[in-house]
């Protein structure tokens, strides 16, 4: 049987060698893995619901799938939950990448295509969430409209073109749902396809340690060490979207109702990936717009295309700050750095990702005005402040405190290094 | 393995952890049991999901254990593949033909974009037209959403009430809001659209007479042309003009005051 389909196919030796790959041992580099099972997770439970939703009567037959599918609140419940685990892996991931210096050369294309690979996946959470129609639905595709119209001079076209009509118009959930279900997933999945291509082409990075070198790799093979680890994996990641599942409702659909534009509704924040964006939606001041040759320049604009824009930009040129900062030398780097031999970027990171969740916090301004008895418009001051103070100066203090001799902080040096032994989760 | 590959270490397979593995199934099986079970009776989403996540983590576990029960787990060393190649596989057609080869192909594209284009245009219209019309006309009728017109008469002091144009009621850009302030009786009627985002404005504090929008907390002024007050919005509320028709019904006096809607950049 097997020589027979070898004769047709040719696969054996291809498959030889992918079976002997390596893979490194320590646990963080299964964050990439968790993303990635995440996503297969998305895949099939969404392709599930799509068997009961209609984008033509969106909020009943979604209230139809909690409802009336025995089963269908389930898995409503665990693509949700999947969806926070996807993004959530990919934080992670990012930031392991990022904090021990991944994505240095010759990486950097694998670090962009990763950085692609998130701002799809918050394009398509966000969409997820609109596809309900209840009342946080239709204000959050209200606010997509408002960003693509607020782009200076372009704007208007790229809004009209995106809904077709007035809003809501008759075209709006249709295009959420081919975007959702077809457009951005199927990007997500080729550009899921180049990074691990890359990775297989790059081998894995590697703490330093024993037998260790940049020409040499060590590691578990593919088979059998590496499938147990990976398949176990696929079931821990979708083990915890169901257990998440089980004690924690979706929200939003029974508890807003339908979206009208006349209806009222509570105050609303977005799901945590989004976070960001609405807090600067309310964080920066109107005062910053400006009219110029024929554009507006608004809140809008700067809150959910510059600010973005700055982030991953910033996240695509740091490969390049980091080298010319450290004088890395024009070579491969497959041994990693530990965070605390490379203080500013550890330095960086740290004050920016403090920075996002500053910001991300502005969405809770209205919560935070009730607590203490405030204005909103109080907060918002009190709070931009910091969100521009604070994180600068944590990135100065936490310069200064890694550019301290190790001693002082009660690190024996040499303990970054040494106690990377490759372990196995049992 | 290949020639170039070391092993580094080795440790043994742990056949004791195979009981545990016997558990584990056993669990999966048991939960997969309940599973049945609750579907059949009462199919309540908790337990099904906690079945299913129980069953799902029983699976890893049997994984995990039935491999390090059965086989032995090796670090291995390998030559980290590849160095970059300095060759480019283009060189391998000459210059002058991949040059006349790309504009051909430069060519070809560009009068594809330019077709591509007009089905492009389909997609919307002109943004003036899209983004900030409304129905409202001079004499038509403001009514509740249910169809119903009003007088000056049905509006309570310190209400708000939300209002269409009866010529078309489902016309998302006309919405309004219809308030009547505390102090002094005057009824204004503003757009419930936010200039900021484009959220509903349909909080009234009657006390203060102020337009707030729960969205991001923009907040106008209801007895001073929708003035902005406080938050991120940039431009006041459009407010609508009003009239009273021959038999007493709230009718517009003609279009918002200024363009509805987000600010388009």
């Amino acid at each position: 049987m097997a020589s027979a389909l070898e004769y047709r196919l040719r696969f054996r030796d291809p498959l030889r060698r992918a079976l002997r790959r390596l893979f490194p041992s320590p646990w963080s580099f299964l964050l990439g893995e968790m993303a990635l099972f995440s996503f297969v997770a998305l895949v099939l439970s969404g392709t599930y619901l799509a068997l009961f939703y209609d984008p033509g009567d969106a909020y009943a037959s979604v209230v139809g799938i909690s409802t009336r599918v025995p089963f269908g609140e389930v898995v409503r419940r665990f693509h949700h939950f999947s969806a926070h685990l996807f993004l959530g892996s990919l934080v992670l991931h990012a930031a392991r990448v990022y904090f021990t210096g991944a994505f240095r050369r010759p990486r950097e294309v694998t670090w962009w295509i990763g950085l692609t690979l998130f701002a799809l996946a918050i394009v398509n959470g966000y969409s997820g969430y609109c596809l309900p129609w209840d009342m946080r639905a239709g204000t959050a595709t209200r606010m997509s409209m408002t960003t693509l119209a607020s782009i200076p001079w372009v704007g208007g076209w790229l809004a009209t073109f995106a809904f077709g009509a007035p809003f809501p118009g008759p075209f709006i959930l249709g295009r959420l749902y081919l975007s959702h279900v077809f457009l951005v997933p199927a990007l997500i999945a080729a550009f899921l396809a180049l990074h691990l291509l890359l990775v297989v082409r790059l081998t894995h990075t590697d703490y330093p340690g024993r037998g260790r070198t940049e020409e040499i790799e060590v590691g578990a093979s593919l088979w059998p060490e590496q499938t147990a680890r990976s398949t176990a994996l696929v079931f821990l990641v979708f083990g915890w979207a169901a257990l998440l599942a089980a004690f924690l409702p979706v929200e939003s659909v029974a508890v807003y109702g339908p979206f009208q534009q006349d209806a009222s509704y509570p105050p609303l924040q977005p799901d945590w990936f989004l976070m960001w964006i609405e807090g600067a939606y309310r964080l920066i001041p109107r005062q910053l717009g400006f009219h110029l040759v024929g554009a507006n320049f608004t809140n809008p604009f700067y809150g959910a295309v510059v600010l973005p824009l700055l982030v991953f930009g910033g996240c695509a040129v740091y490969p390049f700050v980091d080298a010319r900062i450290y004088r890395t030398p024009r070579r491969d780097h497959h041994l990693l750095d530990h965070p605390s031999r490379r203080p500013f970027r550890t330095a960086f990171g740290v004050s920016g990702l403090l920075f996002l969740v500053f910001v991300s916090m502005g969405a809770l301004d209205d919560r935070i005005a009730a607590a203490f008895r405030a204005e909103v418009w109080q907060v918002d001051v009190v709070w931009g402040v910091l969100t521009l103070a604070v994180p600068p100066a944590i990135f100065v203090a936490a310069l200064l405190w890694l550019r301290l001799p190790l001693r002082s902080r009660g690190v024996a040096a040499g303990t970054a290094d040494a106690s990377q032994r490759p372990s196995f989760p049992l | 393995m290949a020639p170039d590959e070391r092993v580094l270490e080795v440790r043994a397979p742990r056949p004791r952890l195979l009981v545990l593995a016997a558990a584990a199934v056993t669990v999966a099986f048991g939960a997969a049991v309940w599973a049945y079970a609750e579907y059949a009776t009462r199919a309540r989403t908790p337990e099904l999901a906690l079945a299913l996540a129980i069953l799902l983590f029983s699976i890893a576990v049997a994984i995990l254990t039935t491999f390090r029960g059965t086989f032995a787990f090796r670090s291995v060393q390998g030559a980290r593949p590849l160095p970059a190649q300095s060759a480019d596989p283009v060189e391998m057609v000459p210059r002058s033909s991949r040059k006349s080869f790309l504009a051909l192909l430069v060519a070809a594209a560009s009068s594809l974009v330019a077709v591509v284009l007009l089905p492009l245009r389909s997609l919307g219209s002109r943004p003036r037209e899209v983004l900030h019309a409304t129905a409202w006309r001079r004499g038509v009728r403001l009514v509740t959403t249910d169809g119903t017109p009003l007088r000056l008469a049905d509006l309570p002091l310190g209400s708000a009430t939300p209002v269409v144009p009866s010529s078309s009621r489902d016309d998302g850009n006309s919405a309004a809001t219809l308030v009547r302030l505390r102090g002094s009786g005057e009824v204004h009627a503003y757009s419930r659209i936010c200039t900021h985002a484009g959220c509903s404005v349909c909080v009234f504090r009657a006390d203060r007479s102020l337009l707030v929008c729960p969205c991001h907390h923009s907040t106008f002024d209801a007895s001073n042309g929708g003035r902005i007050l406080s938050g991120p919005a940039s431009q006041p509320l459009p407010e609508l003009p009003l009239a009273v028709d021959d038999d007493g019904w709230l009718v517009a006096d003609g279009d918002f005051d200024r363009p509805i809607g987000p600010v388009v950049g």
